[in-house]
């Protein structure tokens, strides 16, 4: 009898420990326990003004090093770029007021405003600028491959004056600006660590990865590794905010389906990564007070080709592939709601043009191939369609081409490849294989990103450019491009750029992505996520003044 | 003295292994592809940037020498440079370790006195409810895979009824604790905060269950196994016929030998837990050790791998020992063995 009284106290202890866990997860976090550390630090208000958003990895926030889309959305809410992308794909004036170019094209003059101050409290200044652009260009690393090739170095004229001196003519420069995240210098020179870089030590680089040094609207609160980092309103910024913008923001660096969509349920969560599964925002959709906002920025899905390989140096086994797509299942089942791209560059982007015309047409495909010099023999060349092991949804791309090959008499392998894999395949045109899928946009609102980082000869054996074209005319082209400073010119160019590639099918763009990205629309404005509002530059769409939280709508 | 002789001998023989251990993981890591420069430098880094970052990182070199370098580093708590949080390896596990030595513990420790429990009572009630309870839930929790569990506690405790804490980290956001030891509950109670020291707790409550659950259930059936086997032997048999009460037999004379085993196999799922809390670390956004070990692979971080793997082989190793220790402890008769 005594055992079973102990027995019925452990459950009952058992459900006075749930019981007690329990309350409404809001009444928990609405910051009416402020406990302090001994340092007297302030207390957050998890409930309040604050925008949480999941990401895939930990972002790099030090502007000099980061580049992928988490890292670029924390950086841009950090600092202040030079210039700042508009929704039309331009730029427009922000810390720099007015520009101009010397007539030989070589050296590009800033004014700078004097009315901006740093997190620090140090004024901005010229100084400033020209020690990010050469910090920049010393790492290389991020977003510093837009400058290395073409900027010499940057210098101060005085306080409000700035030359970027470059080795080259650079039309394309005051686009790539955009990315040129300016860094309090005195902040950064004051926490130089241990490193290789001559005086500059490790260049700031072991502070900048945890710390904020920008004028930006937000300053870094907490960092923790291999969690989150979370930011806080810079009371003082330049640029003013709405009264709605989100005191605060925190980024996570996990996306399991199931936390998000727990968060998501408990309001723990305002913005879901556009990485969950067509099946988990049906879910998300579901839930009350959540949307889905199909959000355009510019990324389209490639069959990136090698060229160099049989049989795809044969522009007509290349075009029959391109024939061979369905791309009403592309965009409608495999990657919904997105439309069929019909250029390597994306519509989003300055300098687009309809350069194809393809369509799901196994006739053509045959006639293609029967042009081609593996007329007799196609079969004999296997084709291997590479998809990226962690991106699920492109299995389904490839063993469409697998499907619809087999009509066509073509041989296709499907490999799954891990993506370490795929970034080393890439640097060799042996190894890289014949069909990769891969979804990537510009680094800037041109054409000129595009052709430059997966088109050109020079920057072959990325990921993203491991088509082995070897075309030198091309290349002469793309490089003379880039140096036009007009820029009706410089787009012109570039629509000749795509209508000399449109007939040798270089590569096959899919699909213009449309993502789908869950939100707590019932007390979430997002205008930044609104395609028509959408500034076409990966990050910006969690651009946190774009977004207004109202928490008493919860 | 004997004892000391002892967990010197085990170890000097536990260094050459955890040597052996980093040699192969180094050069496992070396197998696996990728290319950490272009890893650690984005897609687009230019040629020379990536070969200085070879140069700084002996990565041109041939792999006995890297190995060499890291080694000569490691020995000074050097363990180089994360490609992929870009910080010191030492600074992560600085950081990453506690939360998940504070996870193990919690799913380790109290999770044993609750297998011992069950296994005594099911024991006891040998073919009875109790037992059958046991053995049934047995079953089901050690064939239940950990991240299964701490799904399933996400979707009910958080999802269906809402009685975890904020989801994701160690603690509530309105919460600061001043760190000592890194792990939340032992800091807040060092600095005067019982609600933090809650709060890190309820935080901890569910990751550590869905950790401890399988092996506690399986070590309540070797507990149980133990009890019954024992308690045919002849000096059971005897002290219960001298008219001893079952009560003191079941305490003094038959709890104590069948809990060597329980404690034995209890040591390894301990040490094991470091590994296997990845998942659990990962579903409940926990930044332990072993989501940080487990990026670190994807990212072809292998300084980072060697460091986790090496700190993961100190835990089973120093685990032994204290599990040897108990054991000698417990039955004089080891104590005997190991010293002949």
């Amino acid at each position: 009898m005594k055992k079973k009284v102990a027995l019925f106290l452990c459950l009952a202890m058992l459900l006075t420990l749930l019981v007690a866990c329990g309350g409404k997860p809001s009444e928990q976090t609405s910051g009416e326990i402020k406990e302090t550390s001994g340092e007297g630090d302030a207390a957050a208000d998890d409930s309040g003004s604050m925008i949480r958003y999941t990401l895939t990895a930990m972002p790099k926030i030090d502007p000099g090093v980061g580049s992928d889309f988490g890292s670029a959305s924390l950086i841009i809410n950090l600092y202040d770029p030079l210039l700042m992308p508009t929704k039309e794909g331009g730029v427009e004036p922000w810390i720099a007021t007015e520009w101009s170019v010397s007539d030989d094209g070589l050296v590009w003059t800033f004014k700078i405003r004097d009315d901006v101050k740093f997190q620090s409290g140090n004024p901005l200044t010229a100084k400033d600028v020209a020690y990010t652009m050469n910090r920049m260009l010393t790492l290389g690393e991020g977003f510093g491959y837009l400058f290395t090739s073409t900027v010499e170095e940057a210098v101060a004229v005085d306080d409000t004056t700035v030359e970027f001196r470059c080795k080259t003519r650079n039309g394309t420069l005051s686009a790539a600006l955009v990315r040129l995240y300016i860094l309090d210098s005195a902040v950064v020179e004051s926490k130089y660590g241990e490193g290789t870089y001559g005086e500059q030590g490790d260049y700031g680089k072991a502070y900048l990865l945890e710390n904020s040094a920008g004028s930006g609207p937000y300053k870094v609160k907490e960092y923790v590794a291999n969690s989150h980092i979370l930011c806080e309103q810079n009371p003082d910024y330049w640029a003013g905010f709405d009264p709605a913008n989100p005191k605060e923001f925190k980024a996570y660096s996990s996306n399991e389906s199931v936390t998000v969509k727990t968060m998501m349920q408990r309001k723990e969560l305002e913005i879901v990564d556009s990485y969950q599964s067509a099946e988990t925002n049906e879910a998300l959709d579901a839930m009350e007070g959540v949307d889905i906002m199909n959000t355009q920025g510019g990324n389209i899905i490639f069959l990136i080709l090698n060229n160099s390989k049989p049989p795809l140096d044969d522009p007509h086994v290349r075009k029959a592939l391109a024939y061979m797509m369905d791309y009403d299942v592309v965009c409608n089942d495999i990657f919904p709601n997105s439309v069929q791209a019909d250029s390597i560059i994306s519509n989003t982007l300055r300098g687009h043009k309809k350069m194809y015309d393809f369509s799901f047409d196994l006739e053509k495909a045959k006639e293609e191939i029967s042009l081609s010099k593996y007329k007799d023999n196609i079969a004999d060349y296997p084709i291997e369609v590479c998809w990226i092991a962690e991106t699920p949804d492109r299995e389904k791309l490839a063993l469409l081409i697998q499907a619809v090959a087999a009509e066509v008499g073509a041989n296709v392998k499907v490999v799954k490849t891990p993506w370490a894999k795929v970034v080393e395949n890439a640097s060799s045109p042996d190894t890289t294989p014949h069909v990769t899928t891969t979804v990537f946009t510009g680094d800037y609102s041109e054409a000129g990103s595009v052709l430059m980082s997966a088109i050109r000869s020079k920057e072959v054996g990325t990921w993203q450019n491991c088509s082995w074209i070897n075309d030198p005319e091309l290349d002469a082209m793309i490089d003379e491009s880039i140096t036009i400073i007009d820029d009706a010119e410089r787009i012109a160019k570039y629509e000749e750029i795509q209508d000399y590639l449109s007939d040798k099918c270089v590569l096959i763009p899919l699909a213009e992505l449309i993502e789908p990205i869950a939100y707590q629309s019932s007390y979430v404005v997002w205008e930044g996520g609104n395609p028509e509002n959408q500034i076409p530059v990966m990050g910006y769409v969690l651009y946190m003044r774009d977004i207004k939280i109202y928490p008493e709508k919860k | 003295m004997l004892l000391f002789k002892s967990i010197m001998k085990r170890l000097a023989s536990s260094i050459v292994v955890l040597l052996g251990l980093t040699i192969v993981i180094f050069a496992l890591m070396k197998a696996v592809p990728g290319d950490p420069a272009r890893l650690a430098l984005g897609p687009n880094a230019p040629e020379e940037v990536l070969e200085h970052y070879r140069e700084v990182n002996h990565l041109n070199e041939p792999i006995p020498v890297q190995y060499f370098y890291w080694l000569s580093n490691a020995v000074q708590g050097d363990f180089g440079t994360s490609s992929y949080t870009q910080r010191a390896v030492s600074q992560d596990i600085k950081d990453f370790a506690p939360a998940t030595i504070e996870l193990v513990i919690w799913a380790g420790i109290p999770p044993l006195f609750v297998a011992l429990f069950l296994g005594v009572i099911s024991a006891q009630h040998k073919n009875k409810w109790p037992d059958y309870l046991t053995r049934f839930l047995g079953y089901i929790f050690v064939a239940t895979p950990t991240f299964v569990f701490a799904v399933l506690f996400i979707l009910i405790f958080g999802y269906w009824l809402p009685v975890m804490p904020t989801i994701g980290g160690r603690l509530s956001p309105q919460f600061t604790i001043a760190p000592v030891t890194g792990m939340y509950i032992v800091d807040a109670l060092i600095g005067g905060q019982p609600a933090a020291a809650w709060d890190a707790f309820l935080h901890l409550l569910f990751p550590a269950l869905a950790l401890s659950l399988g092996k506690t259930m399986q070590e309540a059936r070797i507990t149980r196994a133990s009890m019954l086997q024992n308690a045919d032997k002849d000096y059971i048999t005897m002290v219960t016929s001298q008219g001893v009460p079952k009560k003191i037999v079941n305490r003094r004379f038959l709890l104590k030998p069948s809990v060597i085993p329980t404690v034995t196999v209890m040591g390894m799922d301990f040490a094991s837990l470091f590994g296997n809390a990845f998942l659990v670390e990962r579903i409940f956004n926990w930044p332990g050790l072993s989501s940080y070990g487990m990026n670190a692979i994807l990212n072809k971080d292998s300084n980072a791998v060697v460091a986790v793997v090496l700190i993961i082989g100190l835990a089973f190793v120093g685990t032994s020992i204290v599990v040897d220790i108990v054991a000698m402890i417990l039955d004089p008769r080891m104590r005997q063995a190991r010293t002949r």
